[in-house]
Formats: C-alpha cells, structure tokens, sequence
C-alpha cells in the first residue's frame, strides 16, 4: 500500500443553501477560523482553466506501474501555496511523471485578505464542472482557508467546497526531485502563442504513450523529430504534453526549458495573470518519486542547513544564487525533502511552500533516508570503501571513478542509467567517502 | 463448525437482532470462513449437465452462513472472499436490511456493484424498503446503463414498472461517464430503437414521467464534464432528438455559451451549430457571441472554424455596430495554417474595412500566398536563407566516427555491463566483444558481471523477446566461468541474420570457455560499423592462422571496397563454397535489387514489387552467405528484431543497397498500418551513413507518405540532415515520388505531414520540397490521388514564398489534369503564377 499523510480534518456545520447564498463549512481548528486568501480574479476564465489543468494533470496516469493496484495511486490532489501575491497550484499525475503548476500572478487577484500559507485540496468532480463554466464575463471570488477552498460566482448563485484529502509521500520524493531538476534545467524554445498551437495541434493524436519522440526547433517553430541533436528537447509520451492546449488561449508565449542531463523538460505558458508550468519526466515510466537527481546534494553536509532556514523564515522567494557558499546546496536539498521548497523555472528561484501539517522526525528524514544513501552510508559504516589509486573499491567488487563525468561504476545500475537517475549507491559511497577524506 | 450455522433462517435472524453491531461484526470472519469451506464443489458434466458435489456441509449450512456473511461482514470482507462468498438473494436482503449490515453504506455499495456482488434490483430493493437512500454510486448508474433493464419488451415500459429508478438515479446517468460496456452510447449502439435509451427517455419525457427539462440541462451539463468524443456524441444526439422548443434553447444560452470552451472539439463543432441556432432565432445577441465565440475560432476542426466565421459574418451584418470588433475576432482564424480559412479571415475583415493595422500585427501567421494582404509584407520576419554546398557524404571510416576501445579493466567492465543492459546497441555489443577478447576475467573485477548475467540468464522468458540478448549474455557466462551454456533457443529458430551474429558469437564463446580469446578481426574501428584497413591488416597479422568463418566474412563486409580485394587474398580455402562467400564479400554489387512500382496492383496493400538479379557464379547456398542473404529474398521475409536490425545495417556499411531492399519485403504487407515503423531507416540517422542508390530513396520516399507520425518525424530528420549533408539526392528522390505517385499507395495528405516540416528547415529546403513535387508530377495525372489537391496547396505556398514560378512539369501536369473540387481551384492559382 502506498504511503500517505493521512490529516484528519471536522467540520464545524454542515454545508448549507440559505436566501443569502451558499454557506460552505470549514473544519477550523484553532487558529485557523480565518481563510488565508479573499480574493475576486481578475482574468476568471484563464484561471479557472489552468486550475482545471492542473486538476486534469493530477487525475491523469500515463504509466501503470507493473503488480500495482491502479487504486492506490488515486488518492492525490493539488497542493495550493499563497506568498508574496502569488498564489501556485501545484500536483503530480497519478504516475508522478508529470508536474503540473499553475502561479497566478499578483496581477490575477483583486486582494481582500491574505496570509501566507498552503493546504492540500480535493477538486473533485462538481468543483471541476464549475470550473468549465468559468467566463472572462463572470464575476470570480476565491476563498481559500486552511481548510477549505471555496470558488463562488456571484452570477451564478453556485458554489463548490473542496476537501482535504491525503497527501501521498511520493509527492513528497516528487517535490523533492522536481526541484532538483528545474534547477539544471536550461531554456531551449521560446514561441509565440499560435506557433506553439500549431505545434501542439500538430502531434499524433493516438499512438502509444509511452513513446519517446525529440522536439526539434525548425524555422520559427517546432516539430517532430526522431532522434537527438543540438537543441532537440526529448518528450517521452507526447500526450502529456495535452494540459498544455486549454491553457495556450490565454498565454502570450510558450517557453521550453530541458534538463541536459535527465532529458527532463519544463514547459511554460506565459500570460498576463498566470504562468502555467508543466514538468515532464525523462520517460512515462519514470515518475519524478523515483528519480535520485537530489542525492548528491543530499550526501553533502548540512552546514548551512539553519542559516537557510532562518531565510526561508521571512522570505516567499529564494534567488537560486542567493547563497554562494558550496553547503548550501545541500541544506537546500534537505528542506526540499521536507516540501518546503519548490523551484520556479520562469523566476530561477525557489519558493517557499509551508505544507499544512506537521511533519513527523520519520518523514522529515525522507531525503536522508533515501534507499540509495541510505545503502551508501552502510557500506561506509561496514569499511566496504576503500581509495585505490585514481577508482574506489566499493562493496569488494564494484570500482568507482570519480575523475569521469558523470562518475562511472561497474554496477548494473549505472550500466542501465548511466548516473542520468541520479548516482548509484557505490557512486555515493565513494563520494561521501572521498569528501569526509578531504576534511 | 459453530452451532449457530446449523440453525434455521428464522432463528438464525432472531439471534442476529439480539447481538450488538460490534458482536455481529466479530461474527463475520468465521461466518466468510465457514462459507468458503464448505462451498468447495467439483463439478461433472459427463451426462450434460452439471452435477456439483459439495466437498463438506450441508445446503442449509451454505444457506446459513450466506445469510450470517451479508447480515455482517463489511464490504472489503466480502469483496476479499467474493469468488466463495456467493451472491445474497431479494429476500435475504429484505430480511437482514433492519441489521443494516456494514457494507450497507455508499462505499460499500459502491464496492459490492463494482465487484460484481450487487446489482442495482437489489439496491432497489433496499431503497423500496427504506433500508437506504438511493447511494451516490457511480458503480450503481453504470449498473444500471449496462442493461438492468434487460427484456423484450420496449424500455420505456420496463422503466415504468422501476417508478423509484424514474424518480432518482435515472437522472445520474448524466453525470456518470461510465467506460467502454458502461456507457449510454456504447448501450444503445447496437439496439433496436425501442430498446434504446434515447428513444425510452424520450417517451418518458412525453408522458412527463420523468422532467424533460433536466434531460435537456442534464445532456449540457453533461457536455460540460468533457467525456470523451464517442460517450459525449450521445448527449448531443439526444438533446438535438428532443427537439428543444425556442424557450428552451433560450434558457440553454448560457449554458451553450459555456459550451465553446469544452476540451472535445466534437463538442465545440455541435455547441457552434446550437449557438448559430440561437443566433438565428435571436435568442443570442452579437455583444454576447462577442463575449463567448473566441474558444470556436481556435477549434482544430476546419469546418468548425469556417462555420464560426460565418456566424460572425451574419452578426456583423445583422448588427453593423459591432462589424469591427466581430471581424477583428474573426483575425483569430489566422492561428489556422489553412490558406482557405485564413483568406475567408480577411475577406471578413476586408468587407469590414479600417482592420489593415490588426492584420499587420498578424502577418506573421500568414501563409505565404496571402502574406501580400499585408499592408507591409516585407517586415514579416522569415527564416533566413541558406544554401547547401553540394558535398559527397562523409565516409564511414572519418575520424570523428572513431569508436574508443577499452583501455584497462574499468572501462572493460563497464563496456561489458552496457552491453548486458542494452542489447540492441549494435557498436555497444561489438565493443564488449572486444573487451572480453583482450582482458581476461580473474575472479574479481568480472564478478559483477557475472552475477549480472547469471540473473538474466535465470529469467528465461527474455530469450523469446530478444533472442540477440540471450547471445550476449551467453557470450559473457562462458567468458566469464570458462563453460559453455546450452543456448535457451535453438539457433534454428533464429532469422538468417540472427543466426549468422549467433554463429559468429558461438566461434567467439568456444574460443573464451577455452580460454583463448583473440580479437575478433570484425571488430568494427568506427560507430558505423565500418573497420580500417590498416587495423584490419594488423590484426590478421596478429593471428597465427586465418580461417574462413562468421568473423572472416563479416570482416571482409566491414571493410571498404577498395580494401577487400587485398583483404580476400590472405584467406586462402578450397572449398568452393567458402570461396563463393569470400568472393560475394570483395564483388561489386553481387545482386541488384529494383523496385518497381505496378500499375496492376499485387492486392490490397502491396503496390510494387522488387526484383533482385544475382551474379550466377555467387548462388551457392552457404550460411556463410550472409550478404546475398540480404535484399528482397526469402530468407529476410521472417520479421527480423530491432536489435537485429540495428545490427544488421553495420554489417555492410559501404553497401546499404540490400540493407533497404530487405525493409521493401516486410514492408509490403504493413504498409498502411498506423504502427508500423520502418527501423531500417533509423541507421540512415547518422551523419556517415548514406541513403544509397534508388532503393534507399524509395523507401525514403515511402516513409515520407506513411500514417505513422513517428515515421513522418523520421522521414523529415532523414530529409533535412540529408539534404544538408549531400546524403539524400533529391533528384533521386523525386523520380522514386514519379514512380510511386500512380500507384496510389501515397497519400498527399499524410505527405504533408512530412514534407511542411522539411520545408519550413530553411528556404534551401523548402526549394528542395518544391523540386520534389515537381518531379513527382510527372505521372499521369489520371492516376494522381485523390486528396492531390493537398499537395498543390504546399507547392503553391512555397512557390509563393520563394516567388518563383511554377517549375515545367509541374506546369505540364497541371494543364492536363482535368479533376474539379478543390484541385481545379489550386490548379487555377497555380497556372495563373
């Protein structure tokens, strides 16, 4: 059985229909009796339909992972975070292959009330209905609280609450990995809006899923390709690039963004009032819970771990040069791992994301507890590390070079990935071995 | 067995009732238990019907701890045991309903229908005796489409006599989507019309025993929930059988409104004609068709767009107030790259006057044919020119192609690990060879790899899926323990190719199980397969005796033509059939191979046929014979694996000829199949490796026109770098086209798909494509295909682009093509260049 955050949530009133309109109930516990967002949108159609978007992402599978129940992986909902006048709506497909979130910039609110903050929705289906009815023309409140997410429109005399539901811990791995990849990732396309349409109508519209197919830019646009070169932007299952065509209405360019060394890519809508951000795993198989992209930051120490925390304390947004110092990449992996921060490809920074519930000491030690380091520091721990010249012999048999890049082994992980999902536990041991030589 | 479940009904309930919830709980296990023990039965049908024979217990101990099971066990108990548990009867149910058992919740419910436990009559009953509310169960609705109401009779009758169905869930079946069996349209598909759903909801609406008006809002409300196409069809067939009244519609406005926006463009294209319906009537003015068209203009569907426009076209001139801004919208089309949307945009926008400076602002999105419209043409940004030198193909053998050998025993580990993981990676596998010919395993730094290739080995199924990766892993057991493993498929069973790698690698197994590996002399120098005769030489030095076999010839195949003669000569044999291979290895074209197309087709799918003329003196049969193996023969006809074929197209790197001549043979009964792919094209991906003679150019040619969008991408890299590179000749090209253009197997729709791509690389390419299409339209014009009309459309526009006239034979053909519709249109634009 997957694992899940399960927070448990009661409601104060039951939901009623009166004169006066629609009184939604919250489960309020104390503290927290004050929504943190009131708020009218500004651009309601554009907003509504990256909100879908983002819903339609999480609802979707593009891969089903071999002897697993396709039901235990059902239970996600997009996580919302407010700071700074932004407000992100953030998920994982069911697969955890594709990232889907949408900012809607300070532009998009007419603010009444915020406060920082984040909680974990359910759109479910009569909210997603409501939201396919959404027009410029309608007049659009928002309401987020701790509990409860409320869209009411005023024209309409409908409203819709969202529930909290669990929060599975391979969105934790996932928004620990996915940041970790935004971060290489380097821009490649820029398109207007009707180049990028053309584009997107033109891909297949059956075919396998899981096939991989290169974007190649080619005059002022885009096509297909079959097979690598400069520029060429891998995008294994091409429908899930799908999420991307209700939202090209409203976006004045489409940016493309490629990790060179996942083959990951970021693709981002650019409008007036939202960004729309869709993050593609190198393959349909591979969701991003899986990756090891952070573990190298992950192995490093965290010395810088409280002066970055103290940052995050006041700060909605990190530049990702902010801190030059080598430790701090590590002390950024480790509060990634705990979901406190996320990577913003269009601002290259980091966000803070508060998540709504208390973490556990078990589930604050995800990113360290990761099974490839983990295994790493057991075979330091067991002395199976041992510097021979120029490679490390690790576990007896595997050599290790370090002086390669990416740093080579002879375990039939690296032979299969060829460190592109992140090093294998000889690489790490060796590392960690050689950076605690060093000091 | 507990004494309980000897009991009678009666008593057995009356104990029920006198339990608390949680003491009937803890009966369940034990009840689940009980009852799927003693439902063990063999049963005979030797006299033709079955006689069950129950291992233990007696029929009224089943009855017993059925009743005990549903009157307590909650829904994931009984879904645990359900293929034991048996189903529960009406009276059962009406019997153990006032102990609302745990399962008796919407969950549970849900659950029960959705494992095939309950069906929707007993949740009626349930609901007819107040044991429940109607559950909000969507496993309940599909339940109910899929054919609760199974009889002869009309469904409207069945329905009436189910009045508490009519009056609640009948109305969920818009809102559930259901699934391929589940569905309103996948049900009425293939019923009589009295049995169809449509037709019962309709009489029912009639008779008004159910609302007419939420079937008409909850069809739209259905609409809005973006079902997929086929599911969505039946709410729009059945709103528009309901024959909405002018009122109805005009509530149903908004809602249309909406509509434009869903995410099914079938959808989109039946809300436009509902709206154009509206606007007719005026229940819909132009300010509110401002407010919501826009989502219509950007449908993907052609008709749905021209059909947009012409709705706007008639507001503007219902209400010439707004004319401006509702032509201005109409400039919305330009995102379209159909020339005949786009001038339909701007004869909209011309009518209306004064919009010169909002088409400027989209003249980039012009087609090149209505770019002139423009007020300034000449400040659209397009592609910078450039020309392509011409330049002979580079040679297989150039130094940047260099394959790097291991060097110590690292990098042979790793080379060895890379190929037991991918197995289709043809210089991955040559490389590995070679490391295991020069380093020799000492019980350490191969130990990995021999762990690795014993677990592949174990898992024997991978032998039938990748038989070259059983030879691999083979090659590196024996290498590594010095035995040799029996192969898990018989070579036998291996294609031509297959078999000749396999015979090569056995030569190779038997030398390392004994200890004396010695680099092979076809180890390939180069990633295209291709060895350098020096390193050749040397290595033949290098052995003490040199003998005829797999690797020999392979070697000889390897090397380049004005090398072998030279190479030949140091093997010398007298048998006269492994002379006939050394010498079809060093002969200059030992079998030509023409494909031609056919004006009589073979059948359905075959349009051409392939010949091969062989030299007489090299026919004799040898397994050694691997290159006049190749080609449109027999022996290729068995579908050989990617891996092979990769492998495969390194073997006669300087000779690619027979290479795609083979493709042609299993090309001919796919070729009109969406998935089929061409994976003998992909080795012409790389710089060095050369499309060759006309076979190669007709398979390019084919690849072009194929339905497969992955193929299409292929095609349109191949075309690009090729013709960037001096690899694809398109002359060349374009006779293969005038050759395969009667036959019909091209269509120029699917064409488009590659040829737009390619010419908008650069302006050289798109002077390229234009050369292409011309040369094709040599054929007779009679026997063009029908959707020609799409490829005149391309040549018109990159003619108009590159302002050049119409090239001779095109100008010919068109003269004498005599077809209407839409061709007489473009031939007419075309001419008048």
């Amino acid at each position: 059985m997957a694992q899940a955050l399960t927070h448990g949530y009661r409601y104060r009133l039951p939901s009623v229909r009166d004169a006066a309109g629609i009184h939604l109930a919250t489960s309020a516990p104390a503290g927290f009796e004050q929504p943190f967002l009131e708020a009218r949108l500004t651009n309601p159609a554009a907003i509504a339909t990256a909100m879908r978007s983002v819903s339609d992402v999480v609802q979707s599978r593009h891969h089903v992972p071999a002897a697993m129940l396709a039901k235990i992986l059902i239970e996600a909902d997009p996580v919302i975070t407010f700071g700074d006048g932004l407000l992100r709506f953030e998920g994982f497909s069911s697969c955890c292959g594709v990232y889907a979130r949408a900012d809607i910039l300070p532009a998009g609110l007419d603010i009444d009330h915020a406060r920082h903050g984040s909680t974990n929705v359910d759109f479910n289906a009569p909210m997603r209905a409501a939201l396919a009815q959404v027009r410029d023309t309608d007049t659009l409140g928002l309401e987020i609280g701790s509990e409860a997410f409320e869209l009411s429109d005023s024209t309409r005399e409908e409203s819709v609450i969202e529930r909290k539901v669990a929060l599975p811990l391979r969105w934790l791995r996932g928004f620990l990995e996915v940041q970790a990849v935004n971060r290489r990732m380097t821009p490649v396309a820029t398109l207007t809006t009707a180049v990028a349409t053309r584009f997107l109508r033109s891909l297949p519209r059956s075919g396998r899923s899981s096939e991989a197919a290169w974007v190649v830019p080619s005059g002022r646009g885009l096509r297909l390709g079959s097979t690598e070169r400069p520029g060429a932007i891998r995008v294994a299952g091409l429908a899930r690039l799908r999420a991307l065509q209700n939202n090209l209405r409203f976006a004045r360019s489409l940016r493309v963004f490629q990790d060179p060394l996942t083959g990951a890519s970021s693709w981002l809508l650019e409008g007036d009032t939202l960004r729309f951000n869709l993050t593609l795993s190198p393959e349909t198989w591979r969701g991003f819970s899986g990756e090891g992209q952070a573990l190298n930051d992950l192995a490093k120490p965290t010395k810088s771990l409280a002066r970055v925390r103290a940052a995050l304390g006041w700060q909605a947004q990190i530049a990702a040069d902010q801190f030059e110092d080598t430790h701090a990449d590590a002390a950024l992996a480790l509060l990634a791992s705990e979901g406190l921060l996320g990577f913003d490809v269009s601002e290259s920074a980091y966000f803070h994301r508060v998540l709504p519930f208390e973490l556990t000491e078990t589930l604050k030690q995800l990113g360290t507890r990761q099974p490839r380091l983990k295994a790493a520091r057991t075979l330091l721990e067991e002395g199976r590390v041992q510097r021979q010249g120029t490679s490390t012999l690790v576990d007896g048999t595997h050599t290790v070079r370090l002086d390669h890049e990416p740093a080579t082994c002879t375990c039939t992980w690296f032979a299969k990935h060829k460190g592109r999902r992140g090093p294998c536990k000889h690489v790490l041991a060796a590392e960690i071995h050689a950076l605690e030589s060093a000091t | 067995m507990n004494p309980l479940f000897d009991q009678a009904p009666d008593a057995l309930l009356a104990h029920l009732h006198t339990l608390t919830t949680a003491e009937r709980a803890e009966l369940a296990p034990e009840a689940l238990r009980e009852r799927v023990r003693i439902g063990e039965a063999t049963r005979d049908y030797s006299d033709g019907k079955a006689t069950i024979t129950y291992a233990a217990g007696t029929d009224a101990q089943r009855a017993a701890t059925r009743l005990v099971g549903w009157a307590t066990a909650s829904a994931e108990q009984l879904v645990a045991k359900r293929r034991k548990t048996g189903g529960v009867s009406l009276e059962d149910l009406v019997a153990i309903g006032p102990l609302a058992p745990p399962w008796m919740t919407a969950e549970g419910i849900d659950a029960l229908i959705a494992n095939h436990m309950l069906e929707w009559k007993q949740v009626e009953c349930l609901v007819q005796h107040a044991f429940i509310e109607w559950p909000d169960s969507d496993a309940l609705i599909s339940s109910i489409v899929q054919g609760g109401f199974r009889s002869n009779a009309p469904l409207a009758e069945v329905m009436r006599t189910h009045p508490i169905v009519l009056a609640g869930p009948i109305y969920r079946v818009f809102e559930v989507e259901g699934d391929q069996q589940s569905s309103l349209a996948s049900a009425d598909k293939y019923r009589r019309d009295e049995n169809k759903w449509s037709t019962a909801l309709e009489a029912l609406a009639e008779t008004g025993e159910v609302e007419r008006d939420r079937l008409l809002d909850g069809c739209l409300d259905a609409l809005s929930r973006d079902f997929a196409p086929f599911r969505a069809g039946w709410y729009q067939r059945f709103y528009d059988q309901l024959k909405p009244t002018l009122d109805e519609r005009k509530a149903h406005v908004p809602k249309l409104m909406h509509l434009l926006g869903s995410a099914v463009p079938q959808t989109i294209a039946w809300t436009v004609k509902a709206i154009e319906t509206a606007f007719k009537k005026k229940l819909l003015s132009s300010t509110e068709l401002l407010g919501c068209i826009e989502p219509a203009l950007h449908a993907p569907q052609k008709s749905t767009a021209k059909r947009t426009l012409k709705l706007l076209e008639r507001a503007a001139k219902q209400d010439p107030e707004h004319a401006v801004q509702l032509a201005t919208l109409g400039l919305e089309l330009l995102i379209h790259e159909d020339a005949d949307l786009q001038g339909l945009a701007l004869d909209f926008a011309d009518k209306v006057g004064g919009l010169e400076s909002a088409i400027q602002e989209r003249a980039d999105l012009l087609v090149a044919s209505l770019r002139h419209r423009a007020a300034a043409p000449e400040d659209v940004d397009l592609p910078e020119d450039v020309t392509f030198a011409p330049r002979p193909p580079l040679n297989p053998l150039d130094a940047q192609f260099a394959l790097t050998p291991a060097e110590d025993t690292h990098q042979a580990a790793l080379a060895i690990a890379h190929a037991l993981e991918h197995p289709a990676d043809a210089m991955g596998l040559e490389l590995a060879l070679d490391a295991m010919a020069r380093f020799s395993p000492d019980g350490s730094w191969d130990k990995p790899l021999l762990k690795r290739a014993k677990q592949i080995w174990k898992r024997q199924s991978f032998a039938w899926a990748n038989p070259l990766h059983q030879e691999v892993v083979r090659v590196v057991l024996a290498w590594s323990t010095a035995s040799i493993p029996s192969p898990l498929r018989e070579p036998s069973s291996h294609s031509k190719a297959l078999s000749f790698l396999a015979r090569r690698l056995d030569h190779f197994v038997h030398r390392a199980a004994g200890g004396t590996p010695h680099a092979l002399l076809s180890t390939p120098t180069h990633q295209t397969g291709a060895i350098e005769p020096a390193t050749f030489m040397r290595r033949a030095a290098a052995q003490s005796a040199l003998t005829v076999d797999e690797d020999a010839v392979l070697a000889l195949m390897r090397l380049p033509p004005e090398a072998r003669a030279k190479a030949r000569a140091l093997f010398t044999t007298t048998d006269p059939r492994e002379q006939s291979a050394l010498d079809a290895c060093v002969a200059e074209d030992p079998r030509r191979f023409t494909v031609t197309a056919d004006a009589e087709k073979h059948d359905s799918w075959t349009f051409y046929s392939t010949k091969c003329t062989a030299t007489p003196s090299l026919e004799l049969e040898h397994p050694l014979q691997l290159r006049l193996h190749m080609g449109p023969t027999k022996d290729l006809r068995e579908q050989v694996d990617g891996a092979t074929t990769a492998w495969l197209a390194t073997a006669t790197p300087f000779d690619l000829e027979p290479f795609y001549a083979g493709a042609f043979t299993l090309l001919g009964h796919h070729v009109d199949e969406a998935k089929t792919a061409i994976p003998e094209l992909r080795p012409a991906l790389h710089p060095a490796v050369g499309l060759g003679g006309p076979t190669g150019h007709a398979l390019l040619c084919m690849a072009i026109g194929f339905r497969s969008k992955t193929v299409s991408a292929l095609a349109a890299d191949l075309c690009i770098d090729g013709l960037e590179q001096g690899r694809v000749d398109i002359d060349l090209l374009g006779d293969q086209f005038a050759e395969l253009l009667p036959t019909g197997i091209l269509h120029a729709k699917r064409m488009l798909t590659t040829l737009k791509p390619v010419s908008e690389a650069s302006p050289a390419h798109a002077r390229a494509v234009i050369r292409f299409i011309d040369l094709g339209l040599r054929s007779d014009p009679a026997s063009a295909p029908k959707d020609i009309a799409a490829l005149l459309d391309l040549l018109n526009e990159l003619l108009a682009q590159s302002d050049t006239a119409l090239p001779a034979h095109s100008r010919r053909w068109l003269e004498a093509c005599d077809r209407s519709g839409k061709t007489r249109t473009v031939k007419k634009k075309l001419l008048s260049r």
